[in-house]
């Protein structure tokens, strides 16, 4: 990719946190901030708007989460680039983000310097990890091979069960969980069932108490 | 006025925006040391500290200082917007 001035979009839930990091960004000669989003359902319909060369990507966000908001964008605008940009340093955060094809993961605590680092990487089509995650990930990496590494309890989820829960805990009514994922309560029930049955869970506030643990939510 | 950025209730961004209408001309350094991470582990140059300090510069803070500063620093900080 080689263009003079590259577009960004922005997705965090916390305005200072995208005001700050549109200022940051357009700092840098080459780069122009073309929009910003407070949660990954606006920013998936966002990047069919505006065509970003870069999403930069919150990961805890109410609704749709940033995880689920980076599987959307890569099946549907292979050619996009995705930094995920969070706090999270927990194996199954990184490894899901990972997984929904993230290129890169860079931490909040991260230098400024890494940050752009992180954005020409991807611009040149390679990926990149946050320094402070790369032991992390070759641990885990190598763990993969070990038949005596445990799963952790949230991969056992379906991705749609990761959603349900995470409203779940976030405190949408059946209903209105239906509405936002545009399926039927029937469905969401079952979705409900499955994934605490595959947890152990017994009730909601276990099913909350859970999503917190896990960093599906904030506390 | 001095202020911090992360806060219960209002951040320091938004209290520095309600200060900028109510009394445009009061000078408002604002101080972060980014709010999100234990002591051991925070980078006085990350991110989120550059983000947050960059938002309050954007809603018109008049000096900004990253944590940790020294005595001298503040000082420095508000000598000069007081003009002396």
């Amino acid at each position: 990719m080689n263009k003079d001035e590259y577009r960004i979009l922005i997705v965090d839930d916390h305005t200072i946190m995208r005001d700050g990091l549109q200022s940051l960004i357009e700092s840098e000669p080459g780069f122009k901030v073309v929009g910003t989003a407070a949660d990954g359902k606006t920013g998936v319909r966002k990047v069919g708007e505006l065509k970003p060369d870069i999403v930069m990507m919150d990961l805890t966000m109410p609704g749709t989460s940033g995880i689920d908001a980076i599987a959307h964008i890569k099946r549907q605008y292979r050619d996009v680039k995705l930094v995920a940009l969070t706090f999270h340093k927990e194996d199954q955060y990184i490894h899901a983000t990972l997984e929904a094809g993230a290129d890169a993961y860079v931490l909040k605590d991260d230098s400024r310097s890494e940050l752009f680092t992180a954005l020409r990487s991807v611009l040149s089509g390679k990926s990149y990890l946050s320094p402070s995650i790369c032991d992390r990930v070759v641990a885990g990496y190598l763990a993969g091979g070990d038949p005596n590494a445990k799963q952790p309890t949230w991969e056992l989820l379906t991705k749609r069960e990761r959603e349900v829960i995470k409203l779940i805990a976030e405190g949408y009514k059946t209903r209105e969980i239906a509405d936002y994922l545009s399926l039927s309560p029937k469905t969401v029930e079952k979705h409900r069932t499955n994934l605490m049955k595959k947890l152990d869970l017994h009730s909601v506030s276990a099913v909350t108490l859970y999503a917190i643990q896990n960093g599906l939510v904030s506390q | 006025m001095i202020t911090d950025i992360i806060m219960p209730g209002i951040d320091g961004v938004a209290t520095l925006e309600r200060i900028k209408k109510a009394y445009p001309d009061l000078p408002v350094i604002v101080i972060s040391g980014g709010g999100n991470v234990a002591p051991m582990e925070y980078e006085p140059g990350a991110i989120s500290t550059s983000a947050y300090l960059a938002s309050a510069a954007k809603a018109g803070a008049a000096c900004t200082l990253t944590k940790p500063f020294n005595r001298q620093e503040l000082v420095s900080a508000v000598t000069n917007l007081l003009g002396a």
